[in-house]
């Protein structure tokens, strides 16, 4: 199983524009298990995947192994083209 | 001490302090109270409301709702008018410039479902009033757009944004004005909804407002009854109240005059910085207020600049003072989206108190700590 973290913060611009975009690509791969993760109230989970400054983060994993990390503003173009040779 | 943090909060006028004093001392019935003790409080309050309305030249039509401060009123804006309107629409617009206040309640929302589309703007960080009028769809429902923002001071072009959603009556406009009032005439009018609060213009802490006008209908974040609005439930705090009154009067007395005399500082700062190896501007002389002035020092991180400075007893700050001390400067990344001068800007935000000579002392630390 497939699994999407995204990881947001309130106060971040950027994960209103990103936020819509992952939810878009994960309708149209309804076997991505989605979770959305709180930079600032979920801190003991986010604490192991180590996060930068910059938001948002995507990391897709499969059995707890990382495939990919997505840091960052991003167009539905180049999410396409990032995270689906790993679906 | 030099402190140089005026953005992030002031220090309470002592005119403002008296009459806070006076009026915990002298008014002590709960102004929800029928009897005379009360009835006096709840006197007070409607004095205190009327020269608010005086003091910003408000429109009949404007309630004033007290607050804890400018977040609640942010709060109460954006969560208010969305779960109240969110049969005609869910579609929200705001800009990359916001406060975490406003930030905070929209991702909130748009967690919740709600589309928030940012609106691009120019080189300076103005909104692109073209693209914004483009963003406006059927289902709009809320435009939220600082007046002021607080980290850089990019003043927004709030007279032509009013104008524009104007032709859009299902779409209320609210800004956050907290970095304007008592900095700048504001016409309050132009906005449906405006936060602010007393502790930016030397009143206490712990008060704000939220400004309605009246077809504009909140759902409230604090149920409880009617107070002095049915939009925001609790005792009324008199004291606070009439502090908040008073200190608003003396910030828009002579402020044309205050203004003049912080540019001639703005302009002194600028002049004095530009020797500074790797300095950066990242507030333009042209479209920001004269009392924030934000710059890059690249090379050395803010949170390191602000403790030196803090040794030398000089305080400001590297970003707003409401996010993480470990967050980048949300607000110079989306002026410049490089990683390196948001890490190096910090604030300097002035006042009509500020002296050139604090300027002066200021450009010297720096000085010292870039030789170091």
């Amino acid at each position: 199983m497939i699994k999407m973290t995204l990881i947001t913060a309130v106060w971040c611009p950027s994960c209103l524009i990103m936020r819509p975009r992952y939810q878009a690509f994960i309708s149209k791969n309804q076997k991505v298990l989605f979770e959305e993760l709180d930079f600032d109230t979920d801190e003991d989970k986010i604490r192991a995947l180590s996060i930068g400054k910059t938001l948002p983060v995507v990391i897709l994993r499969s059995d707890d192994r990382e495939l990919i990390r997505v840091i960052g503003e991003k167009s539905p173009h180049e999410i396409e083209r990032l995270l689906t040779p790993f679906l | 001490m030099i402190y140089l943090d005026y953005s992030a909060t002031t220090p309470v006028d002592e005119r403002v302090l008296k009459t806070y004093e006076q009026a915990t001392r002298s008014l002590i019935g709960n102004p929800n109270s029928s009897h005379r003790l009360g009835q006096e409080a709840k006197k007070a309050i409607d004095h205190a409301i009327l020269e608010i309305h005086q003091a910003l030249s408000l429109s009949a039509d404007t309630e004033i709702i007290f607050t804890s401060g400018a977040s609640e009123s942010n709060n109460l804006a954006i969560k208010g008018i969305a779960e109240k309107r969110s049969s005609f629409g869910k579609h929200i617009i705001t800009s990359s410039f916001e406060h975490p206040s406003v930030m905070g309640p929209l991702n909130y929302l748009s967690r919740k479902g709600f589309e928030i589309d940012l609106v691009k703007t120019d080189e300076k960080g103005r909104i692109d009033l073209s693209h914004l009028e483009s963003l406006i769809r059927p289902d709009t429902i809320l435009i939220s757009i600082c007046a002021v923002n607080g980290e850089i001071g990019i003043l927004q072009p709030i007279q032509e944004i009013s104008q524009l959603v104007k032709k859009h009556p299902q779409v209320c406009f609210h800004s956050d004005v907290t970095q304007a009032i008592g900095k700048y005439s504001i016409d309050l009018d132009l906005f449906d909804l405006a936060s602010f609060s007393a502790h930016k213009f030397y009143g206490p802490k712990g008060i704000g407002v939220l400004t309605r006008k009246t077809p504009h209908i909140l759902e409230p974040l604090i149920h409880g009854g009617h107070s002095t609005t049915v939009f925001r439930s609790g005792t009324p705090i008199p004291a606070l109240i009439l502090a908040f009154a008073e200190a608003l009067k003396i910030a828009t007395e002579n402020l044309g005059e205050k203004t003049r005399y912080v540019e001639q500082v703005n302009a002194y700062a600028r002049n004095a910085l530009k020797d500074l190896p790797k300095l950066v501007y990242n507030s333009d002389s042209a479209t920001c207020i004269p009392h924030i002035l934000n710059v890059s020092l690249l090379g050395y991180l803010s949170s390191k600049t602000v403790l030196f400075l803090e040794k030398k007893g000089i305080f400001l700050s590297n970003h707003s003072a409401c996010s993480s001390e470990e967050k980048l400067s949300t607000a110079v990344m989306a002026l410049c989206h490089d990683e390196e001068r948001a890490k190096s800007s910090f604030r300097i935000s002035l006042s009509f108190r500020t002296t050139f000579k604090e300027i002066d002392e200021l450009v010297q630390a720096l000085k010292a700590m870039v030789s170091l």
